[in-house]
């Protein structure tokens, strides 16, 4: 556990560091109007965002787990997937299809669609491709939540709204809390949706200042700090409601949507159709409008390969980061352990940094060992970056487990390692495979720190897109996407979705 | 094609490139096959280590150039294609005495002049820098260019010949050319322009400028190759663009009307943007490094830049590209965006501002 928080301090202290050393101009940079302004937007940001995609992710969990909603198990799949999309690619969808004489213009004719641009831009943009993490945990969670309650609230004649709000919503709070403190960390640690929709944020300007190391390390201390107060203040909302504990069984109940079934679907159809199938439909487009064309091919793309390399540096990160985190987070949920919760924060707080921030402080502790643009420090990146997604899975599905089977099974005399192995993992494996999963994701698209730590010659679909897109070589790119949203699609099927 | 040599900064990442400077279509089967047919027939090179060359520049760009040094050398080389020139530059000041970094091979001269600052940069030998005429290259010895990307107005000479074409670029905002004109605001290239305007004339000129574009009816196009298809089918009189993307187009179709007309040398609208290269301060093996900076600029590697990205080379007797004539008859003056520093990144935002929507 020390040893994890150890690791997690890394990209913080050596923000310290710098900034220390930066003195007074440092001091200078970070009050300037400058960073404070930015400070200012990725705050509008994060809230608008984190407020709208959990809204949205709680109400698809909630149509899919436990209505009538018509195709709900496949709405169910689909609402997981626009998570494998890299925000860089959704963010060019969106602006390229709904600007005029875009996809949607040429296709249907639609001119009248606002430029996405600016806060709703970002905010559109980021609600779709984050608003899944608020899904998944809420959705897992009412999966396994008792139905009594719920029965008994429809006995009493509740109506489904009510008996959302009194009994569902109280019992989800602990994984709502989770997700939407992955939004909010997700939002302000991403660079490729606002610099797409121009929306000036701290993380832009990071970038835009990479030059000027005094101005992009004040404005990543700004960052880290704002990160940190999110990740804090979350720990101490969530110190007020206790976890209700699961039965870990199949719950069945399903509420009666009425004459409310069919507009129901129209909702969370259309959610897919701009989360999920607006971008994948915008890079399909690419491929076969390039086909068409006949434009040059990438010489340097081997699909097999990067799509190899992208699947077991996935796998490996995901294990790695797992492993890493649940011994936080058991110490914090089973134990209550004070100085565990704290190594939580700043978990949870490093999953708010920019890819870049983190990468560029392990160049600066790892550059001149023999780990330097290994593998090691890679799969370093991916979990000090990634973590925190892992950390909140993780708690959620500790938590759903009862410790009255712990203490049953200790009354019969089964030692500390026999319980763990037997009950324990057992139970939580669902929750920690979708822990597992929420990280596989993230570093099958992750750029910025993969492009700048990776072996030489070591490509993934990510980096390959990047190269070709770049290029303007418009088949492979879209063709790489696809195979990336579809690898993952694969990915979290089989390792995650599959066992629900 | 073509953000790849467009961006002197804007995009690391991925699609974004296609925002800041990606373009549709083109380039040719081709082209590709160009690639091959430049053979530099090099002598094997006595090294002991492994070079490493950090490439700001993409690997479908120079890939095939720096394999053949490899190859017929014979020198041991590590390529590390890391995204955009400027956060390559930060990664190697950043990694300090301990970078693994030989060689730093960017797209634009600013990342390089970042790393002059620092000091990380040896001066280049004088057979080096011998090669490459003084304006395209550091004053003080530091870094070479290594090829040469020029702005350029496109048209098509029987419809609006070149006397009936502006004098300056700044002219574009007179009456006469309302609605006639395209531009690829969201472009890097454009951009350059734009970053270049800002140093030159300063922000309020620039502002004006770009204000003065949009009251005339300009029109925007999401890249420079739609621009000049835009040309030829005669939607718009000329546009703004990279000279590259005429080039690269007449070369998938030779009945393509449209060619290049460049602004007179003195004036910003045709200033040149060079990629350059470098030898570290913690290459291991200096000699080698300065080796194969000077491979960069020999007359084969120029002529694969010439042939294959259809660029201008940076050392005198090596043709231009297509029937264009030879950089320092085109040019004007050397883009040095340096000079922006970090505001250099503001300019997206500043077009933004002046209304222009791409």
């Amino acid at each position: 556990m020390v040893a994890t928080a150890a690791l997690f301090a890394i990209p913080f202290g050596y923000l310290g560091v710098r900034a220390i050393g930066n003195g007074g101009a440092g001091w200078e940079a970070t009050v300037d109007d400058a960073s404070i302004e930015p400070l200012w937007r990725s705050i509008q940001l994060v809230v608008l965002t984190t407020v709208v995609a959990t809204t949205v992710g709680v109400g698809m969990a909630w149509l899919t787990a436990r209505t009538n909603l018509p195709g709900r198990r496949l709405l169910g799949v689909l609402a997981v997937l626009p998570l494998v999309i890299p925000s860089y690619v959704a963010a060019y969808a969106y602006v390229s299809a709904f600007a005029r004489g875009g996809l949607l213009d040429e296709a249907l004719g639609v001119s009248w669609l606002p430029a996405v641009r600016g806060l709703p831009g970002a905010v559109f943009v980021l609600t779709a491709v984050s608003y899944p993490y608020v899904y998944l945990p809420v959705a897992a969670r009412l999966r396994t939540l008792p139905p009594s309650l719920e029965e008994s609230a429809r006995m009493l004649g509740r109506s489904s709204w009510q008996t959302f709000r009194s009994v569902v919503l109280p019992q989800c709070a602990a994984p709502i809390a989770a997700g939407s403190l992955l939004v909010a960390l997700y939002t302000l640690s991403d660079f490729g949706a606002v610099q797409y929709v121009r929306y000036d944020t701290l993380t832009r300007r990071i970038f835009a200042a990479r030059l000027d190391p005094v101005t992009s390390v004040a404005v990543s201390l700004l960052l880290g700090v704002l990160a940190l107060a999110i990740a804090g203040g979350e720990h101490l909302a969530r110190r007020r409601f206790r976890p209700v504990s699961g039965v870990g069984m199949k719950a069945s109940i399903t509420h009666r949507l009425g004459s409310l079934r069919w507009p129901a679907f129209g909702a969370t159809a259309g959610v897919i159709g701009l989360a999920l199938i607006t971008p994948v439909g915008v890079v399909t487009w690419w491929v076969i409008r390039g086909q068409r064309s006949g434009v040059r091919r990438s010489r340097a793309v081997d699909l097999p390969q990067e799509t190899w390399s992208t699947a077991w540096i996935g796998v490996v990160s995901a294990v790695a980061t797992v492993a890493v985190v649940l011994p936080v987070a058991w110490l914090v949920m089973r134990r209550q352990h004070r100085v565990a919760a704290a190594a939580g924060t700043l978990v949870m707080a490093t999953f708010g940094l920019p890819g870049v921030v983190i990468a560029l402080s392990l160049v600066g502790i790892t550059v001149g060992t023999s780990w330097y643009k290994g593998f090691t420090v890679l799969v370093l990146a991916y979990v000090l970056h990634f973590g925190g997604q892992a950390l909140g899975a993780a708690q959620s599905a500790i938590g759903s487990v009862s410790v009255r089977y712990d203490e049953a099974a200790r009354l019969l005399g089964a030692n500390r390692w026999r319980r763990l192995w037997r009950i324990d993992l057992r139970l939580m494996a669902p929750g920690l495979a979708a822990a597992g999963g929420l990280v596989l994701l993230s570093v099958m698209k992750e750029l910025p720190a993969t492009l700048m730590l990776r072996p030489i010659e070591f490509n993934t679909l990510a980096t390959r897109i990047n190269a070709t897109v770049e290029d303007a070589l418009f088949i492979d790119a879209g063709g790489l996407s696809l195979v990336l949203v579809a690898l993952s699609g694969v990915l979290t099927w089989a390792l995650v979705l599959r066992r629900h | 094609m073509s953000s790849r040599r467009a961006a002197a900064v804007p995009c690391f990442v991925a699609l974004l490139a296609t925002a800041c400077g990606g373009d549709g279509d083109g380039g040719s089967e081709e082209t590709l096959a160009d690639a091959d047919e430049v053979d530099c027939q090099l002598e094997p090179v006595e090294a002991d280590g492994e070079l490493t060359v950090y490439s700001g520049r993409n690997e479908e760009l120079v890939g095939p150039l720096l394999e053949q040094y490899a190859s017929q050398t014979g020198v041991d080389i590590a390529i590390d294609y890391g995204g955009d020139s400027a956060t390559m530059a930060r990664q190697i000041s950043e990694e300090g005495d301990a970078s693994p970094a030989d060689v730093f091979f960017s797209q634009a001269p600013g990342p390089l002049a970042f790393l002059g600052e620092q000091g990380r940069l040896d001066t280049l030998p004088d057979s080096v820098l011998d090669k490459v005429p003084e304006q395209y290259r550091a004053a003080d010895g530091t870094w070479v260019g290594a090829s040469g990307r020029v702005r350029v107005l496109v048209h098509d000479p029987e419809r609006t010949p070149a006397d009936t074409l502006p004098a300056s670029v700044f002219d574009l905002i007179k009456p006469e050319y309302r609605g006639k004109l395209g531009i690829a605001p969201s472009n890097a290239s454009f951009q350059d322009f734009v970053s270049y305007l800002r140093i030159a004339i300063g922000e309020d000129e620039t502002m004006a400028f770009l204000e003065g574009l949009v009251d005339n009816d300009v029109r925007t196009y999401p890249n420079n190759v739609a621009i000049v298809e835009a040309v030829d089918s005669g939607e718009i009189d000329m546009g703004l663009a990279n000279h590259y993307y005429v080039l690269e187009l007449l070369a998938q179709d030779e009945s393509l009307t449209t060619r290049n007309h460049y602004f007179p040398a003195e004036d910003p609208g045709a200033i040149i943007l060079v990629a350059g290269a470098s030898v570290l301060d913690t290459a291991d093996d200096p000699e080698l490094a300065s080796q194969f900076v000077e491979f960069l600029v020999s007359e084969c590697a120029q002529r694969y830049f010439v042939d294959v990205t259809k660029e201008f080379s940076v050392i005198p007797g090596v043709q231009p590209p297509g029937d264009e004539r030879p950089l320092e008859a085109v040019g004007g003056e050397v883009a040095d965006l340096a000079e922006l520093g970090a505001g250099f990144e503001n300019t997206a935002d500043l077009i933004a501002e002046s209304g222009l929507e791409g």
